[in-house]
């Protein structure tokens, strides 16, 4: 074995940005060596992105801010070293695949680096071929962003940063804007890279399952600026410390610890369920699974709305053929499918900002067509992925009562409807605050609070969960789920979070190329192996722990479920 | 998404397209030159003649076009109108002769100089029009920036430029949803349903999380183009710019031919003045 050689080094390193009173990282100490591969976890706000704005160079000449101790990469101490010594050797993936595109085409993207450096273009051609060689992208050299997925952006960022010899490469949560089964291949394509040109590699992520699809080396934790645990994955996951920082952990690990503690912790690694001997659980879990299977009892709540044969196209380019359901009141559905598949679209008609060409909804049993969007949205609350998007006033109880004002509701109704509303999300303390100073999540949190002001019979959550960590998400969820209990709302969660789906809702649509795929009880569509191939999603570690013990995956998944909500709320 | 402007995002095949970005602004520039320049028709009416070979011969669809030419045709002949309506002599006054036709009425003769006028305007104004529509759709925004950079234009203007219009599709779909975020929100902008000056002020609320989410991508552009060394260099080198070829040589010789052409008509305007409206007759 050759001798470690250290790639990056923290040394007694702390930071704070120039508008902050308080530092963002603090007496950091931690050694990367050469070739390996860290995921970097931590929750919102713990410094993980600050961590990687330093070692790619962002920190401290483009960011400013007081530095203390010292951080070498690759032997330069950041703050004497200008960055273009060293984004040649580091080369940075950014979570927002699409704005980082700044070129015109994937070969112009690709060679944006090269042109930064005036290399002549006859050099330029081949290495732009070989770095989307790397990555699988040679045959879209002249295509345009906008014909691209999320995934294949992505790819043309990463080939982008292949240029010459690249000895440290970040990502930023590769993982944030892709459906499962792109990021399989992200973490698939981040490996081999890994494997062929001897690569540092950091990967900033808060999806350790996702992450430990495709092995790494070590796992550094990081909770309010600091390092709080550090080492090989097997360590970290035995210790369990990662619930206390707000991490999930993958959920064969809490299957297997939690249904089956006496048994002694298994040989081999615990990051690589293939890999480990399970027949000490196999009994345990067998029991726990049970013979009687208790279904839910399917819904009963009136029609809150029914699309009947619907089909939409945008000008040649049909997007939903003949899609037809029910959603009742009360119910709690999960819409999923790669992307570009027609969910968005679907959410839009509903919604009514897009019409049916064919077919029609069906409102409390009322055609909607005569409807404009502001009276449906009297019906339906529509939760944009990005509350940036939504957000218009400067103060938080304003915003909620904006709809109400716009629909010239009487005052002391307004007044209670805004109160409730507040309440309800938890925001009423916070009803003077200026949006400005919110949390991404609190944001998320006023523009459901906007809508259930509106007191409409669905709820429509676009990606509810994405950019939050594990404790916000479930604050969130949890919060969601009483709602729909309480008032007896639809809610639709438009996802590719599968455990989102396993664990909040009983029903799920897969939609695949703009058709229905499949509508029925969530466990049965999500442990079903064809289905899940067919919409783009992957299995989840519970059914491929389910299947090595031979046990039916949707009734092990649905007894897990039940018994981890049990722990929870009890 | 669909790309709904006239501006192409790959080069096409024909002859003009293929040329270098440099060749294409230089072309342009020599010829906005030559023919902003005069109102005489010796240099117009070949000029448009020029304009409309380039343009045809890159084959332009013109059914995407009829759009533009039908809102450029009516606005310029409305604008001749408005022109005779306010002074009928206009003509006359440039020449400094008066050579009635006939009259409309009394307050509306209808001279010579006059149509000879409104015919040099009408060229002018059909060239530069002929020659922007050759130049958009035989140049990508990249090309437009390696092209100006060739003009000893500093990059970094360049790359705004082109920037900019890579972003537009972009900042047009945000803007669209964010309209849809706000109708959801109750805000009625159907206009069956709400009044045109309710619906404008409701529209003016759009703005802000508009320019909330546009600062939000201008920064995370800003690190993507940091990161991958952007400014650091004096100097920048483009992809998309083609190795020159003998076609590059010879359209470079016909600008080079026009601005010459442009210099020797400023001259000679210069040390003999003619009158403002060159007529023949």
């Amino acid at each position: 074995m050759k001798p470690l050689e250290p790639a990056i080094v923290f040394d007694h390193f702390g930071f704070r940005y120039e508008a902050q009173t308080e530092p963002t990282l603090v007496d950091i100490n931690l050694t990367i060596f050469k070739g390996e591969k860290v995921l970097l976890l931590g929750p919102s706000g713990s410094g993980k992105s600050t961590l990687g704005s330093v070692i790619n160079g962002l920190i401290p000449h483009y960011y400013k801010g007081a530095v203390t101790g010292t951080c070498h990469v690759n032997g330069m101490e950041v703050q004497d070293a200008a960055v273009k010594d060293r984004h040649g050797c580091v080369g940075t993936v950014l979570q927002d695949s699409d704005a980082q595109f700044v070129a015109l085409s994937v070969g112009e993207d690709i060679a944006f680096a090269l042109e930064n450096k005036n290399m002549p273009r006859a050099e330029m051609l081949p290495m732009v071929a070989q770095a989307a060689s790397l990555v699988g992208m040679q045959d879209k050299l002249n295509h345009l962003p906008y014909e691209l997925s999320g995934g294949q952006k992505q790819k043309v960022a990463l080939a982008g940063v292949l240029h010459g010899k690249v000895d440290i490469l970040l990502f930023d949560e590769p993982l944030a804007s892709l459906d499962p089964k792109a990021g399989m291949e992200a973490m698939d394509l981040i490996e081999n890279l890994r494997n062929n040109l001897d690569v540092t590699t950091l990967i900033i992520e808060h999806r350790l399952e996702d992450v430990l699809y495709r092995p790494v080396d070590r796992i550094i934790v990081l909770n309010a600026g600091r390092v709080v645990a550090d080492g090989k994955p097997h360590d970290i996951l035995k210790s369990r410390i990662l619930r206390q920082y707000g991490i999930r952990e993958p959920l064969y690990i809490s299957a297997l610890m939690e249904l089956a503690p006496d048994c002694p912790l298994p040989e081999g690694a615990l990051d690589s369920l293939d890999a480990l001997d399970l027949s000490p659980y196999c009994a345990a879990l067998t029991d726990f699974t049970g013979a009687q299977e208790t279904r839910p009892p399917s819904a009963t709540g009136d029609p809150a709305v029914t699309v009947e044969g619907v089909s939409f196209a945008y000008e040649d380019s049909p997007v939903l053929s003949e899609i037809s359901f029910t959603l009742r009141r009360g119910e709690r559905v999960a819409l999923m499918g790669e992307n570009g598949a027609g969910k968005s679209t679907l959410a839009r008609l509903l919604c009514g900002v897009e019409r049916p060409q064919q077919g029609k909804i069906l409102w409390e049993g009322e055609d909607y067509t005569a409807l404009s969007i502001a009276q449906l949205a009297q019906k339906i609350g529509y939760v944009m992925q990005n509350p940036n998007q939504m957000l218009v006033k400067d103060i938080v109880g304003q915003e909620v009562r904006l709809a109400l004002d716009l629909r010239r509701v009487p005052k002391k109704e307004a007044d209670r409807r805004v109160k409730q509303a507040l309440t309800l999300t938890g925001l009423f303390p916070m009803r003077n605050w200026p949006i400005g100073a919110l949390s991404y999540g609190q944001k998320k949190r006023v523009t459901i609070a906007v809508m259930l002001a509106l007191e409409p019979s669905i709820l429509i959550l676009d990606e509810p969960t994405a950019g939050q960590d594990f404790a916000h998400y479930t604050e969130m969820m949890t919060f969601v789920e009483t709602l729909s209990q309480t008032n007896r709302m639809a809610v639709l969660f438009i996802t590719h979070d599968l455990h989102l789906a396993l664990e909040y809702t009983e029903r799920a649509i897969l939609l695949s190329h703009g058709k229905i795929l499949s509508d029925g009880d969530t466990f049965d569509l999500l442990c079903n192996e064809t289905l899940l191939e067919q919409a783009s999603l992957k299995k989840t570690s519970l059914m491929r722990l389910a299947q090595r013990l031979n046990l039916d995956p949707a009734k092990f998944v649905r007894r897990f479920m039940a018994f981890e909500r049990g722990q929870r709320h009890g | 998404m669909d790309n709904r402007f006239i501006i192409p995002l790959v080069p096409g095949e024909e002859r003009l397209q293929r040329l270098t970005g440099a060749t294409k602004v230089r072309l342009f520039a020599a010829t906005l030159f030559l023919l902003m320049s005069s109102f005489d028709l010796r240099i117009l009416a070949p000029g448009l003649a020029l304009q409309c070979v380039l343009l045809a011969s890159i084959h332009p669809k013109l059914r995407r076009l009829r759009f533009v030419i039908v809102f450029m045709v009516a606005t310029n002949l409305l604008n001749i109108l408005l022109y005779f309506i306010a002074d009928p002599l206009i003509g006359s006054k440039l020449v400094g002769r008066t050579t009635v036709l006939f009259s409309l009425s009394r307050y509306f003769p209808i001279t010579g100089e006059t149509l000879w006028y409104f015919l040099a305007r009408l060229s002018k104004i059909a060239s530069v029009f002929v020659a922007s529509l050759w130049f958009a759709l035989s140049i990508t925004p990249s090309q437009l920036a390696s092209g100006l950079y060739s003009l000893k234009i500093p990059y970094k203007v360049c790359t705004m430029i082109s920037l900019g219009l890579r972003y537009i599709p972009d900042i047009m779909r945000d803007y669209e949803n964010t309209k849809a975020a706000m109708q959801m929100r109750g805000m009625e902008l159907d206009p069956k349903k709400a009044k045109l000056g309710a619906r404008l002020k409701q529209t003016s609320m759009i703005l802000f999380p508009l320019i909330i989410i546009t600062f939000e991508k201008v920064g995370v552009i800003a690190n993507a183009m940091e990161l991958r060394g952007y400014g650091q260099g004096k100097k920048r080198s483009y992809y998309c710019e083609p190795e020159a070829t003998r076609d590059d040589f010879w359209f470079q010789m016909l600008a080079a031919a026009l601005f010459l052409a442009f210099a020797v008509y400023g001259v000679i305007g210069w040390f003999a003045p003619h009158p403002e409206l060159w007529y023949p007759f």
